[in-house]
């Protein structure tokens, strides 16, 4: 895996924050995806465009849908419509045009289609260019359910595991006192020119971690560069960011003598992933009803990365999954904000656990009827975090929910104010900070979001009923 | 050291370069022991990861210097939360389609509605944009929307949203939109007391201002208003204001100012014996007279009037002048009057003469259709001056237009333009002809077809459209059909029928 913390420059979401209107539809007995989760679904903003202008009754000549999928026909500029359906499972989708995109504007059409008007798609047997389809994905899905358990019979070999990573370990480290050599290099000659180094000054080294199997400390290296950028002050960041740096190598070079949940903490920074199977085993599992409160995507090197975090409805923990999809932001799973489920999660061995996986396929989703749980105000929000901060110094984002908070807009910067009178800067979009004041209207909201450099990214809010921001 | 901010000594060091003699570092308390026994630069990239997270722990919250700024006040109007309203005027607001947004900010606020708090800014915003918005928005924003637009310099537009325009503090405190906005709504109420208030404001204000207030005592407009009208005509230092004030004048036959007119173009038209029958002859003024200028007349022609000196005179004062002389003076209808007209050698000058009168004095049906049939305007020309009139004259010139016409463009154009409630007549006489002017397949036709579906009015709302199929324009037509479906869902909504 690749944890990219860093504050994401891609604007991919930025203007298009558009219509999260949380509600799941619930047509003919079936629960269709949100129009959030459908564009969460989507490739690219062209496509959610193009989708979204494809919510038009007018193309779409054939509407139709089961328990199992959606299909409908949808008039392109040829002559012929093309076919698309949806499989609900998954969701998997085929389409008969020629787009490269995956899923093509078709599917999420069809998908915003049965979102905005549900009442449209008349519910039916699904014909035979659908009905194949299925079929044929059943045979594939129960072909591959048999392989896996084949494998998992097979007893591990843990002689070799405990080899290969004491390998990789002897890598990273090589990778760890070489970066240590770097820092030392960085503050001996001076940190005065670094806003005029080129970007490769930094590639180089980054690329290097990478070739060390530490893709983590590529990057914190992204990290200091990005800091370098920060503006006014940028010094004493860049310092506190070389000085982290510098304690990961030394943390890297003991790695043998720490405790399990520590070199849990370390490698999860490092980017050394623990095998799912190994979380599963060892951790004990939670379960809880969830709710899904905030998300966030980022990209770097074609690698798109979700963030979803929870809080558990009972134990009032915090959890955050993590997925990962190339090229292209299609995840496996679609998980919406705004809802609540009941499922079991396994947590990533850690001081602190956070980064968590779903041990099986969460249930029933439900839209969130009352507020997520918060903290009362700032400052116990802080010590949450400090709390946590003291249990493993690597977090950099860490989730808070605090009660009502009021946006402020200062005059340079947004701000949450607390009933205490007490506040911290907020970071968020400049729309979406409008759009934040407008729900509140000057009156205590509950906010999430991650906190981390300083600042609250607010990722939802709840003003008469939940309201997400979701941002690259 | 630096006890008191360790940071500022490490950072000078580490810009400097650790190398430089850097002097031994120290960090407050127990936090010194962690950097026991190493070289100056691991002591200072430790001390830095140390003190970094050390701070990162001990973040707090600031205590403002300023108090929070007042909450909204309470709605008066009742915020959509609707799901499937809520989702509808998001589309429409990201759609952006100004007659749709125009019509649904009208229809909020006549079911004492207003939009969801959160698609506040995205409304305010589309008005920071196009100023033509801003009074159909400033109706739907609320108390929250004017709340929330105090707070941005952009939106400073729509600070009295929520606001009756009847307020006074939409004349004291509002921008020169609502000023004139609130100018309107008095005029209406109690003409009198509008026209003294603008009397009394006129002096202090800027030229430009009162070229755009002046024109408000259009409404209710009588011979009480005659003395300050020509009083501005008199001495105004601005032309636009002179203009307006004679624009003004002409619209009342009776003034003196329409007399003035009147008695210039008494010398233009006479009779003249020929064989045995007089025939009328028009020709223009020889001269151009000095105190023709205290009138607002022009003596050079401006660069987009094609006419000659003469020829411009002429159509300024015909179209100041009442239409009701040439009735009397020729003891003809506008007809015959207009047929005389296209037979004289000054049929430019005339036709853009009798064009403007209409213009000012539009309650001149008579006249209105005999120039629109009579005027031998090419159908171009015929469509600008159709759309020059108030809605209902424009509304009945426009059928008989739309009736007539095969050119596409031309039907565009009336669409793009006639951004009034149009009637149902009006209506059919498109809907009837739209398979012809499809079949011509006009790009300009094509994407005015969107617009076309806001023009249908709400009675005619539900009924069922038929196309062509298949048609070239399928886009355009399911564009049409997804904006239809907007219009109808709007008005399901918000204004339900009453059954």
């Amino acid at each position: 895996m690749l944890p990219s913390r860093l504050a994401p420059s891609s604007t991919f979401w930025c203007g298009y924050s558009t219509l999260h209107v949380s509600v799941l539809h619930k047509a003919n007995g079936n629960v269709n995806f949100s129009v959030e989760q459908v564009a969460a679904l989507a490739p690219d903003e062209a496509s959610i465009k193009a989708g979204r202008g494809l919510v038009n009754p007018a193309k779409w000549p054939t509407l139709g849908q089961s328990d199992d999928a959606i299909w409908g026909e949808c008039q392109g500029s040829g002559g012929k419509p093309y076919q698309i359906s949806v499989d609900r499972g998954g969701p998997a989708f085929k389409c008969t045009c020629p787009s490269r995109k995956f899923p093509c504007k078709h599917g999420l059409g069809l998908l915003f289609l049965a979102a905005e008007k549900p009442a449209l798609i008349k519910a039916g047997d699904p014909p035979p260019w659908v009905a194949d389809w299925l079929a044929s994905r059943r045979t594939k899905a129960e072909r591959k359910a048999a392989t896996p358990a084949a494998r998992k019979d097979a007893p591990p070999d843990a002689e070799a595991a405990a080899k290969r990573a004491a390998k990789r370990l002897e890598r990273m480290r090589g990778g760890g006192a070489e970066l240590a050599r770097w820092l030392a290099d960085q503050v001996r000659h001076g940190l005065a020119t670094y806003p005029q180094q080129p970007p490769v000054y930094f590639a180089g080294v980054a690329a290097r971690m990478v070739d060390a199997q530490a893709p983590g400390l590529a990057t914190e290296i992204f990290r200091l560069e990005a800091l370098i950028r920060s503006g006014d002050g940028w010094p004493r960041r860049v310092l506190g960011q070389l000085g982290r740096m510098y304690l990961l190598t030394e943390g890297l070079s003991r790695f043998e003598t720490l405790p399990a949940p520590l070199q849990g903490d370390l490698r999860a920074t490092l980017g050394w992933s623990v095998e799912k199977e190994d979380v599963l085993a060892d951790s004990s599992p939670v379960t809880d009803e969830w709710q899904a409160v905030g998300q966030s995507f980022a990209e770097r090197d074609q690698l798109w990365e979700r963030r979803t975090w929870l809080l558990g409805g009972a134990c009032s923990k915090p959890a955050l999954l993590l997925d990962f999809s190339h090229g292209q932001r299609n995840f496996a799973l679609p998980l919406a904000v705004g809802v609540s489920f009941q499922a079991t999660l396994a947590f990533y061995p850690a001081t602190w656990p956070l980064r968590a996986l779903l041990v099986d396929a969460p249930g029933q989703t439900r839209p969130l009827s009352e507020p997520f749980s918060t903290q009362p105000d700032l400052a116990s929000a802080l010590a949450a975090h400090a709390k946590a901060l003291a249990a493993n110094p690597w977090l950099l984002n860490y989730p808070l929910a605090i009660a009502n908070v009021i946006p402020v807009r200062g005059r340079e910067s947004w701000r949450l104010r607390d009933a205490q009178g007490t506040e911290l800067p907020m970071r968020m979009s400049e729309p979406d900070a409008w759009e934040l004041l407008a729900l509140s209207g000057g009156q205590p909201i509950h906010v999430f979001g991650e906190w981390g450099d300083g600042a609250l990214r607010v990722l939802s809010g709840w003003a008469d009923g939940f309201h997400s921001f979701i941002t690259p | 050291m630096n006890a008191e901010n360790p940071w500022t000594d490490l950072t000078s060091a580490a810009l400097l370069g650790a190398g430089r003699g850097l002097a031994t570092i120290q960090l407050p308390g127990r936090l010194n022991e962690l950097l026991a026994g190493s070289d100056a630069e691991d002591r200072l990239l430790r001390a830095a990861g140390v003190l970094a997270t050390a701070q990162a722990a001990a973040a707090t919250a600031i205590q403002p210097a300023e108090a929070a700024p007042a909450p909204a006040p309470p709605e008066t109007a009742t915020p959509v939360t609707e799901p499937e309203l809520t989702a509808l005027l998001a589309r429409i607001l990201e759609e952006a389609r100004a007659p749709l947004l125009v019509e649904a900010s009208g229809l909020l606020a006549g079911a004492a509605r207003c939009l969801p708090p959160r698609l506040l800014p995205r409304a305010l915003e589309l008005g920071r944009k196009s100023s033509a918005l801003r009074a159909p928005l400033r109706q739907s924003l609320g108390q929250r929307g004017a709340w929330l637009a105090a707070q941005n310099p952009d939106w400073n537009y729509a600070v009295l949203a929520g606001v009756e325009p009847a307020e006074q503090r939409f004349w004291d405190e509002g921008d020169i939109d609502q000023r004139t906005a609130f100018l309107r709504w008095l005029r209406a109420d109690d003409p009198a007391e509008a026209r003294r208030l603008l009397e009394t404001a006129f002096p202090g204000e800027p030229a430009r201002h009162r070229a755009l207030l002046l024109p408000c005592l259009r409404a209710n407009l009588g011979p009480d208003d005659e003395p300050f009208l020509a009083a501005t005509l008199a001495s105004d230092r601005s032309k636009d204001v002179r203009l307006a004030a004679a624009a003004l004048l002409a619209r009342l036959p009776a003034s003196t100012f329409a007399r003035r007119m009147a008695a210039r173009l008494e010398p233009c038209v006479r009779g003249e014996k020929k064989l045995l029958r007089t025939v009328t002859v028009i020709e223009p003024p020889e001269t151009f007279a000095p105190e023709w200028k205290a009138d607002a007349l022009e003596e050079q022609p401006p660069a987009s009037v094609k006419l000659g000196a003469r020829a411009w005179w002429l159509a300024q004062i015909i179209g100041y002048a009442p239409l009701g002389w040439w009735e009397e003076k020729l003891q003809s209808t506008p007809a015959d009057v207009l047929a005389l007209a296209a037979k004289s050698e000054w049929k430019a000058a005339l036709l853009a003469g009798f064009r403007a009168a209409i213009g000012y004095q539009p309650d001149h049906a008579a006249w209105t259709l005999a120039v629109l049939e009579r005027g031998g305007f090419p159908p171009q020309e015929a469509v600008e001056l159709a759309l020059a009139l108030e809605p209902a004259s424009a509304d009945a010139a426009l059928q008989r237009l739309l009736a007539a016409t095969e050119d596409a463009t031309l039907v565009a154009r009336i669409i793009e333009a006639a951004d009034f409630a149009w009637s149902l007549a009006l209506w059919r006489a498109a809907q009837q002809r739209l398979p012809r002017w499809l079949a011509q397949q006009d790009w300009r036709f094509r994407s005015a077809l969107v617009l076309l579906a806001c023009r249908i009015p709400p009675a005619a709302l539900s009924e069922e459209m038929t196309w062509p199929e298949p048609s070239l324009f399928a886009d355009a037509i399911a564009d049409f059909s997804h904006v239809l479906e907007q219009r109808r869902t709007l008005y399901r909504c918000l204004r339900p029928s009453p059954d």
